[in-house]
């Protein structure tokens, strides 16, 4: 039986073909290219943004491609061999092993080019947003998500958290803390809606919820994490430039769920620290 | 009921037509008086069943498509007012306040993956094709298939009625997860209904499937080997094998929180010693199979039409089949992919993200069969084979986004938003509803004895494909751009202020796809009461169900069963001048 390409040739065309795609596919994740598609995403602000972006765009063109050649083949074909009185299709099963062959080497190759480069820049995107920064440098937040709020404690200039009581809680004492008895809670910084750092400085964020899963969802900067009752699940960041951001809730809460948001104060070091100030208990 | 007898005597083993008493059945079924209620109503006919479960399916489809241009509504006008039937629904206002838009998308996507697309694709479809094909007179056991019916039609009522409740109708999402789901946070009858309508409608896939692998298994006529099963019939048994391993998984599930709501037990609550994610991993663990379970019936349909309407056997049969049951086996352990962000240990995401990535290498070998099946063939572009191009074109847009949302860092930001929107649609949704369409324009000659109209189906799959290949890119456009899933206003997010027109534009889309509809809904009526009749084998098909008589006779092949000689897809095999040859030819 026969097969659509055969010879060692066309093999070794098809192999020249994939070298040569994979350098064009890597093209858009090329910083100054990248610039150019940025319309398609949200400005990216931190420090491992690029990384994701990159993925992202390094998909749009290898997935894009795939598909333009899946419509193209399939149009040519549509015309090419569109019935005529008189002409046969041409008989054959495409169960020899020299065709199961060639379609397991071209999926294998689509594999290649696109999955297991993506596992590869995946891994490596997440070097980036799983290796935490050292404890020392960063500044540590709590995050607290309850219907239909996003809630925020700092340790204060002591450096410690108070203890954190969900069973205590009170509308003024989203935490639950107890500062008469607890001396690290006495100058804790908690605040509601909004929440400020500093610009070029790692941020540690412990986050819970008190009620249902919420997801805490930061798109300027590509990382999103549910926060889950009875759980602390943890993400980092560094903003990499000044400004106010969004902070929405990514998993739906209940009746308000879309109404859940909350603001991103980015600010220089000095500015923070006055932001703190103004928030001191 | 007096069918009881005559379906279980001839389904006793394939050669009963041999046997005095069978032929006394045969040459009753024709004329044998039964009432409307046994033979319309409470039927154990798998051709009246199978049409049952189109009616049901294309009932909740309404439904469901209904809720969709109602979200669509509210996502267009935000809190304005829904013209003309506004008051009617939602009281004075008539606006779409935030519960009634919990409740809208909750409702569209349970109904439309477990009372519309599940009832399509598997309930007639496989009620339909797999006796047909296999060459059987009916199920393996025709009461259990009856019983899988009406089990379905109880969790649809039940669904239906939870609307109605005063206490609030579900609202949690199709995937109702703990704690919004349990007693503290979703109170009253409504989310109580929704698991027990699941419950019922997932026993009734259950009933469905093992009657479909005891029927292809026991069932299969003389000859017919399990090399010559057509690939329908194959995608079929496939997916009912998902259905057996993971249905209970979900059941399991659902009564658990059944009983975290009703009976103060604390399976998935955090204070009761448990975690919330228990509930994730478990829905989730028959989630993605769900997925599948949906698309394969498609992809067989899809490879067999190909076929049939290139003139062309199957390209690589064997390795589609392979293909088939490796995206079975994978699709298993692949369910941690939809929980990259739920607080997964980063190592497993890892893992899953691995295994997601393959399921690549068969689906591509699947779609390269597809075009190895159309080249050099003898193309007819009939409805049917219109709708599977278009299923090949939105697949393989749905299939390669797929692998965006499995890249584990890339989908950390892309969950939840409308970008997975997008590609699910793409996926579950536009291509099965597409090789839906493709099924029931190829088998409704031999469903209802007449043909549709040839032009009127043309038109709306051409504009049906454009208009679905147009919504859900623009909606993975604006997932892109990290807008949110389930949300029913967007007005107070400045990251999405430049992009926020383009709800305005899908709306438009997805109320012209409405319109569209009306194409078919009218060929449907109309072909049923006034088409033309059908001949036999009006598509020169070579499977069994184009051998008998249209319509199938009760019991299906009149006094003998057909044999089988040879594979399904023999079309234009050198020497064979009439182009194609049945499979019960000798």
């Amino acid at each position: 039986m026969t097969t659509p390409f055969h010879s060692s040739k066309q093999i070794k065309t098809c192999a020249w073909l994939a070298a040569g795609a994979q350098s064009f596919l890597t093209w858009p994740a090329r910083a100054d290219v990248a610039d150019s598609l940025r319309w398609m995403l949200p400005e990216s602000v931190s420090s491992y943004g690029p990384s994701v972006d990159k993925l992202y765009y390094y998909l749009i063109m290898t997935t894009g491609t795939a598909f333009a050649i899946v419509v193209l083949a399939v149009l040519y074909m549509c015309v090419r061999y569109r019935h005529k009185d008189g002409q046969k299709a041409y008989y054959t099963h495409g169960n020899s092993w020299s065709s199961t062959a060639l379609t397991l080497f071209l999926a294998m190759m689509v594999f290649t080019c696109i999955d297991m480069n993506v596992v590869r820049m995946s891994n490596a995107a997440a070097k980036e947003t799983q290796t935490y920064p050292d404890d020392a440098t960063a500044i540590h937040i709590h995050v607290l998500a309850q219907q239909f709020n996003w809630r925020f404690q700092y340790a204060g200039p002591d450096g410690k958290f108070g203890k954190i009581d969900l069973k205590k809680d009170s509308t003024e004492n989203f935490f639950g803390l107890d500062p008469k008895a607890d001396p690290d809670a006495k100058d804790d910084v908690t605040t509601e809606a909004s929440f400020c750092v500093p610009v070029n400085t790692p941020v540690i964020l412990e986050i819970r919820a008190k009620d249902v899963i919420h997801s805490f969802f930061l798109p300027n900067f590509r990382i999103k994490q549910d926060a889950v009752p009875g759980m602390k699940t943890q993400c980092w960041f560094q903003a990499t430039k000044v400004g106010d951001y969004d902070v929405a809730c990514a998993q739906l809460c209940g009746m308000m769920h879309s109404q859940m948001h909350a603001r991103l104060l980015v600010r220089e070091q000095k500015e923070y620290e006055e932001w703190l100030k103004d928030h001191a208990p | 009921m007096d069918s009881i007898p005559i379906n279980a005597n001839i389904n006793a083993a394939p050669e009963i037509h041999e046997s005095p008493v069978a032929r006394h059945v045969d040459a009753h079924a024709g004329e044998h008086s039964q009432s409307f209620i046994s033979k319309y109503i409470f039927s154990l006919d798998h051709k009246v069943i199978a049409i049952q479960y189109l009616i049901g399916g294309i009932f909740f489809l309404c439904i469901g498509g209904f809720m969709a241009m109602l979200l669509r509504w509210q996502l267009a006008m935000p809190h304005e007012p829904v013209p003309l039937i506004g008051k009617m629904l939602f009281g004075p206002t008539g606006a779409i306040e935030f519960n009634a838009y919990n409740t809208l998308f909750t409702l569209h996507g349970t109904i439309m993956v477990f009372l519309a697309v599940t009832p399509i694709v598997f309930g007639t479809f496989g009620n339909f094709a797999i006796p047909l094909q296999v060459g059987a007179r009916d199920m393996a056991i025709p009461s259990l298939n009856m019983a899988s019916f009406w089990s379905y039609v109880t969790g649809g009522i039940i669904l239906l009625a939870s609307l109605l409740l005063s206490t609030g109708a579900p609202m949690a999402g199709w995937t109702s997860y703990p704690p919004l789901s349990g007693p503290l946070m979703s109170p009253g009858w409504g989310q109580t209904m929704w698991i027990l309508a699941l419950v019922f409608i997932g026993s009734s896939s259950l009933m469905g499937a093992v009657n479909y692998i005891a029927t292809v298994l026991a069932m299969r006529t003389k000859g017919m080997t399990l090399g010559r099963l057509p690939l329908t019939v194959w995608g079929l048994f496939f997916s009912a094998v998902l259905n057996l391993l993971f249905i209970p998984v979900v059941a399991a599930a659902l009564i658990l929180l059944l009983m975290d709501r009703v009976a103060g037990t604390h399976f998935y609550a955090a204070d009761g010693g448990s975690t919330p994610l228990l509930f994730q991993h478990l829905f989730w663990f028959f989630g993605h199979p769900e997925v599948y379970i949906l698309i394969l019936p498609i992809w067989g349909l899809v490879s067999d039409l190909l076929s049939v309407f290139s003139r062309k056997p199957a390209f690589g049969y064997k390795a589609t089949v392979i293909s088939m049951a490796a995206i079975t086996a994978v699709s298993g352990i692949v369910w941690g992919h939809h929980m990259y962000t739920a607080g997964m240990s980063p190592k497993l995401s890892k893992i899953f993200m691995g295994l997601t990535m393959l399921v690549s290498i068969p689906s591509a070998v699947f779609f390269l069969n597809w075009l190895g099946t159309l080249w050099r063939g003898s193309i007819r572009f009939t409805t049917p084979m219109l709708f599977c191009l278009g299923v090949v074109f939105v697949f393989s847009l749905g299939g390669l986004t797929g692998i965006f949302n499995a890249a584990e860092t890339l989908d950390v930001y892309l969950h939840d938003t409308y970008f997975v929107i997008g590609h699910f649609h793409m996926t579950l949704a536009a291509s099965v509803l597409l090789g839906g369409f493709a099924g029931i324009y190829y088998w409704f000659p031999k469903m209802f004895g007449r043909d549709m109209i040839s032009w009127l189906g043309k038109v709306h799959c051409v504009l049906s494909t454009l208009l679905v290949i147009f919504i859900f890119s623009v909606m993975m456009y604006l997932g892109s751009h990290g807008m949110l899933r389930r949300s029913c206003d967007y007005s107070q997010y400045e990251y999405l202020k430049p992009v926020l027109h383009w709800n305005k534009t899908i709306s438009h889309a997805v109320f012209t796809f409405g319109a569209v509809q009306a194409l078919f809904a009218f060929n449907f009526i109309y072909s049923l009461f006034w088409g033309r009749k059908a001949e036999d084998n009006p598509w020169e098909a070579g499977t069994l169900e184009w051998a008998t008589s249209t319509p199938p006779p009760h019991g299906n092949f009149g006094d003998h069963l057909p044999e089988v000689h040879r594979g399904p897809h023999e079309y234009s095999a050198p020497g064979d001048a009439s182009g194609f040859a049945m499979q019960s030819q000798a």
